[in-house]
């Protein structure tokens, strides 16, 4: 088991220097530069700033500078926000991204999973139209229309809720049950496909034959054994719920990666972009990572032979 | 759409009666009712691109009537310009509907040929091309489309190649399955047999067999590209007026949400219904074309 963690730790390493380096040029090739503003800087302070920031440096040069900064842990300065390092915004930006995605993806699986085995052991009927007609409602609404629509609702109208910012836990309702629905969904269809695969079992027949109870038979042999996929879409998920944090935190203006990463791009702040980058595969690697225990843990026979 | 080949090997007894997947189809109420809603909003989008007049005020620039909520004249109201919602509505059908399909096609092509070689090869170029469908699957499509559209600019081109670019993995992957599964079949040990050579194996045997789920992948593809061309628009990293799609639409009514909620709603109500009518079809075709499916239960 430490094996396993250690190998994968050490295999995060060439990918994250694939990533940076990959960001690196993509950012670099382009034209335009951080200080291209529409507030036209004489030329003598652009190259001043251009000289402070190394931009004036041949690209490689840059390159060897910026990844040998990255090992020591340090992702540069914010050409934007003044005085503030990319380590500093995204040391305050990381836990509220992190608290939103848990608490959204908390709702997810709460609603999610129960909806798609109620979908699935009623297979054919009532209940499972009804419980894959809103799963399907839930990945085709864009998120952003649910966001509208709850702030319409809850915040303008009924006035019941606060919009935008992050101050107390008030502010989290709405764009984590935002960011929830696709999440939810996902898991609700995938739940049903398991769930459908398992109640078709040997082993599910003969609990049933020996007398157990139906709870019993659903709960300890159909729900546990359909749950080992579910957990293993850690992975995906982690993906979709950073995907969604993009809009959700442009909707509600919360001050986490998201939202730092998109006004990052459009401002072309360099080192943001490349750093908020950074941090996004590091939570995709641990995920994944994750998954590949929590694999071992749930089913023997997934053992890896190496 | 169904080869000849497919419905043969797909087709099942489904109870006494043996129904071809398009009767099995035509069985959904919902896939029926996602197919109606694509066809009207295709027909729409195909009339306003030969300028047909399908309301009165479409082009009127002149109008004085600002930010007016629905009413007989406008259904959906007008904006900031005068400019009659509905008619904008319309008019952005056409490039969110062709980006939709675009993508599909782009999908299609790339996903194909990559999960053709891999599957049809086999072996270590098979685990090699894999990894890196792995390695691109794993990664949050819109950061990557973000990414790519620093490098490419965010005309419709960029979004084009950006949403190519995320979208043909799950394609490959499937026709990839498709091939190693079908290569061993008899029927295509019978077709080397018979001497055909293996381009002839591959365009006339593997792919018309492997069609169907490729079809069921594609209709998903539409619908993810439409939500997520959407999304990069509304968030401001997409199109950009003077481009209208729904996504620039609902962008523009995003800022006067509180205030004229009409100018959200109608775009919204788009993608939505267009989003999830094609769910419904992918739904639909996938349980048709998969003999193991009973439909008869499903009344």
């Amino acid at each position: 088991m430490l094996g396993l963690i250690i190998k994968r730790f050490l295999m995060a390493i060439p990918v994250l220097l694939i990533v940076a380096s990959l960001t690196f040029l993509l950012v670099r090739i382009v034209p335009g530069g951080p200080f291209d503003s529409e507030k036209n800087l004489p030329p003598e302070i652009v190259a001043n700033l251009n000289a402070k920031y190394h931009l004036d440096k041949p690209v490689p040069e840059q390159y060897v500078l910026y990844i040998a900064r990255l090992a020591r842990g340090d992702l540069g300065v914010s050409y934007k926000y003044v005085n503030r390092t990319v380590n500093d915004i995204l040391f305050d930006a990381l836990p509220v991204s992190c608290q939103l995605g848990f608490v959204a993806l908390t709702l997810a699986v709460v609603f999610g999973v129960p909806l798609g085995a109620i979908a699935a052991l009623g297979r054919g009927g009532k209940q499972d139209f009804f419980a894959m007609l809103l799963s399907t409602l839930g990945i085709s609404v864009p998120g952003f229309v649910i966001g509208a629509g709850l702030i319409f609702i809850f915040a303008i109208q009924l006035k019941a809720l606060p919009v935008g910012l992050w101050e107390s836990p008030w502010h989290v309702i709405l764009p984590a049950i935002t960011l929830a629905f696709s999440p939810g969904a996902y898991l609700a269809r995938l739940t049903r496909a398991s769930v459908l695969e398992i109640v078709e079992k040997d082993w599910v027949r003969t609990a049933r034959s020996k007398g157990l109870s139906e709870w019993d038979t659903v709960v300890k042999h159909i729900l546990r054994n359909s749950l080992i996929p579910v957990v293993t879409v850690l992975g995906p998920l982690t993906a979709i719920v950073i995907t969604g944090s993009f809009v959700v935190e442009y909707i509600y203006a919360i001050p986490g990666m998201g939202r730092f990463f998109i006004t990052a791009v459009m401002n072309r702040d360099y080192d943001l972009i490349l750093g908020t980058t950074m941090i996004f595969a590091v939570l995709l690697i641990i995920a994944n990572t994750f998954v590949d225990i929590a694999y071992q843990f749930l089913d023997p026979r997934m053992r890896m032979e190496d | 759409m169904d080869s000849t080949a497919t419905v043969k090997t797909r087709t099942v007894s489904d109870g006494k009666v043996t129904l071809t997947p398009w009767e099995r189809l035509l069985k959904i109420p919902t896939a029926v009712a996602g197919m109606v809603i694509i066809g009207l909003i295709c027909v729409v989008a195909l009339l306003s691109a030969f300028n047909v007049p399908l309301c009165a005020f479409a082009y009127d620039q002149t109008s004085n009537i600002y930010l007016a909520g629905p009413s007989q004249l406008h259904p959906m109201g007008t904006d900031e310009l005068g400019r009659d919602v509905l008619a904008r509505v319309i008019y952005g059908a056409r490039l969110s509907i062709s980006i939709g399909l675009t993508t599909a096609l782009t999908a299609f092509v790339i996903g194909t040929v990559y999960g053709a070689v891999s599957g049809y090869f086999g072996g270590k170029l098979d685990s090699l091309l894999m990894r890196g469908v792995d390695i691109a699957y794993s990664l949050p499509d819109l950061l990557v489309m973000i990414l790519v559209g620093v490098l490419v600019g965010r005309g419709t081109i960029g979004i084009l190649i950006a949403l190519g670019l995320v979208s043909w993995m799950g394609t490959a992957r499937l026709v990839r399955a498709q091939f190693l599964q079908l290569k061993n079949e008899e029927f295509i040990e019978a077709a080397y047999a018979q001497g055909q050579s293996g381009l002839n194996v591959v365009l006339k045997h593997l792919f018309p067999n492997a069609l169907g789920p490729i079809i069921v992948a594609l209709t998903f593809t539409v619908p993810s590209a439409i939500l997520s061309e959407s999304t990069l628009s509304f968030i401001g990293l997409g199109l950009s007026p003077p481009a209208c799609s729904w996504g620039t639409l609902a962008s523009d009514g995003w800022r006067s949400l509180r205030a004229h909620p009409h100018l959200i709603f109608f775009p919204s109500m788009f993608i939505f219904l267009t989003v999830l009518s094609f769910n419904f079809l992918g739904d639909g075709l996938r349980d048709a074309l998969d003999p193991r499916t009973r439909l008869n239960k499903f009344k």
